[in-house]
């Protein structure tokens, strides 16, 4: 396939869907996930969009249920109007395979997944921000990432498309390419092989509280919650009921949370359980390095770098890592 | 697809007064199937969801009951309730419960503070029908006040079955009919120590329950012959949202209950 071809894909996509794509705002401005119609803007360079791909399968506010004379009636999810995520790359796909997972159960997630086409990709002719990806990449790792389409930008220029998916092969089918692989998905885990780098950090936090390690961090921490919110596996909430209540009208919504704020694991009768930043950022890092493996035996970092960019006070995920790797090797 | 956040709505057939500031809701759901210490997440539409501990017998397919303390806005909500008035459950969530195979055939020493009585009660109930074999059950039932004391008319038909022994912060204001000490719950390990072989189940406010451990450790109780039920903040009840994570559990799915043997590595976990 040629740039031509490509192009002419995009323009099909974007005829039929709501097209997002990493678009650079303005020349050295902010490089974001926005809704495109001139397929000029998309921007497969290489770089991460400064925030994940979260806000088109899990929006900031979902309404879950109207109130309607105090009675819940389920949020109409027949609307949702077909998307396209375009332009996704590889740590971002690996988020976006775990959302599948934790989601499984989630009607309003996946409502919202069986109206998107996933079209992820990597340019390897460009400087990308994930080059310990690109190793992996040569290690077949498409096999366990979850798209519909998959686009290589070859050194050369030149470009191999690959399907994922059904939907993908129906897609690529109708917009007159026939000219792609398909690629079979093999599950999150690499089969009989996981991740020793993961194993070893879900290790060092389980077997040893490392105090000298959080305290320091608690105190550098302000607990702002930007990581949270740049981090592609971020993704708790909060349930929030609003009501007028003369009319017995409202809404039950669920919203975007993050750990780091104050009343996060507050219960009935004021008690919280972290209560300070020590906790809080040892609890954000659980989630990563033990909940997630634990459950889904897959890191729960995917390795994008954004938390330690957002960081205000350069709180570096690599170091933690480091000292944790460390911590893993004792005794 | 079924819609996992979606509350089944029910009619309150009861309301009792369990204390000046506690209730005892009787809600029209048969046939739902739970073990003792599994909870619900219970809403009212524009007042939102929390969860509330399975309070009535397993065996009775006929209704549930939950035991509400008035401390926040749904739960004031729900006080202001009456029989015949509409609520929604969820549920039940949680493992089921106790261990019972570690529990069948074993002396229980149950812990309770405060609303830790209330899926108690679910357990004591259960026991008292005889279905399930475990040797003796000892309570230990420790309240702020005597008003605070839920279950008082049930306690003896309690103690047809178990050993209850009820421990008050302060010295009554009124005449009991039954046994009693003032101070701390952790005094009863003195005054009528637990039956040898226990398997000890706790439930209450984390300072209670790290005062009972270190009770439970000097007389020799191994990590696997420890319960606690934990209390954390829940929005969704299974296992997504992150609000009641502990280490690499949640207490929503994988709890509430949990050995000790396997929460003890986890920092601040009482």
């Amino acid at each position: 396939m040629n740039y031509k071809q490509l192009t002419s894909f995009f323009k099909y996509l974007a005829k039929n869907n709501i097209l997002y794509s990493p678009v650079l705002e303005k020349p050295g401005g902010r490089f974001l996930i926005q809704e495109v119609t001139d397929i000029s803007e998309i921007d497969l360079n290489g770089r991460l969009p400064d925030y994940p791909w979260r806000e088109q399968l899990l929006p900031q506010q979902e309404i879950l249920f109207n109130i309607q004379q105090n009675k819940l009636l389920e949020s109409d999810l027949n609307k949702l109007l077909p998307q396209v995520l375009l332009g996704v790359g590889l740590p971002d796909l690996r988020a976006l395979t775990l959302y599948d997972l934790v989601f499984e159960k989630d009607k309003y997630y996946q409502a919202r997944k069986r109206k998107t086409l996933v079209v992820g990709y990597i340019n390897l002719g460009a400087k990308s921000d994930y080059t310990h990806w690109h190793k992996q990449y040569e290690e077949n790792i498409l096999e366990h990432l979850k798209f519909d389409v998959f686009i290589e930008i070859v050194k050369t220029g030149q470009i191999k498309v690959f399907s994922g998916s059904e939907k993908g092969q129906k897609i690529l089918e109708a917009a007159g390419i026939k000219d792609y692989q398909h690629i079979d998905y093999a599950g999150a885990v690499l089969e009989g092989k996981l991740n020793q780098e993961m194993v070893a950090l879900q290790k060092a936090m389980q077997s040893k509280y490392n105090k000298k390690l959080w305290q320091s961090l608690g105190k550098k921490c302000l607990a702002c919650g930007k990581c949270a919110l740049v981090c592609p596996t971020c993704f708790c909430f909060y349930a929030q009921d609003q009501i007028e209540l003369d009319k017995g009208q409202g809404k039950r919504t669920r919203c975007w949370d993050t750990c780091f704020y104050n009343n996060f694991s507050k219960v009935a009768g004021g008690n919280k359980f972290q209560d300070n930043n020590a906790k809080r950022i040892h609890f954000w890092y659980e989630h990563k390095f033990v909940r997630i493996p634990a459950q889904f035996q897959i890191s729960g970092c995917v390795g994008c770098g954004r938390c330690t960019k957002a960081c205000p006070v350069s709180i570096d995920i690599l170091k933690t890592k480091k000292t944790l790797l460390k911590d893993s090797r004792k005794k | 697809m079924e819609n996992i956040y979606q509350p089944q709505v029910v009619k309150i057939i009861k309301i009792d007064n369990l204390a000046l500031d506690a209730k005892l809701f009787r809600l029209d759901y048969k046939n739902l199937k739970f073990f003792p210490g599994q909870f619900v997440d219970v809403s009212i539409p524009g007042f939102g969801e929390a969860p509330f501990g399975l309070a009535s017998s397993p065996t009775n397919q006929k209704y549930i009951e939950i035991g509400v303390r008035k401390v926040g806005s749904l739960t004031t909500k729900l006080h202001e309730l009456k029989v015949g008035d509409k609520l929604g459950v969820r549920g039940p969530l949680g493992q089921g419960y106790w261990p019972l195979d570690k529990i069948k055939k074993r002396n229980v020493l149950i812990v309770a503070g405060g609303c830790g009585i209330l899926p108690c009660r679910s357990l004591i109930l259960w026991a008292q029908e005889g279905a399930q074999k475990f040797k003796d059950i000892t309570i230990y039932y420790g309240a702020r006040e005597c008003g605070q004391l839920y279950f008082e008319k049930e306690f003896k038909k309690w103690q047809q079955k178990s050993n209850l022994f009820v421990s008050l912060d302060t010295k009554p204001t009124k005449k009991l009919d039954y046994g009693y000490q003032v101070g701390v719950i952790t005094k009863l390990f003195k005054t009528n120590p637990p039956l040898k072989g226990s398997v000890a189940l706790v439930i209450g406010p984390p300072v209670m329950a790290r005062f009972v451990l270190k009770e439970l450790k000097v007389l020799g109780f191994t990590d696997e012959d420890i319960y606690f039920s934990l209390e954390r903040r829940m929005e969704c009840g299974i296992g997504i949202c992150q609000h009641c994570a502990i280490g690499p559990y949640y207490v929503c799915q994988d709890g509430p209950v949990f050995c000790w043997a396997d929460i003890k590595n986890i920092p601040d976990i009482l």
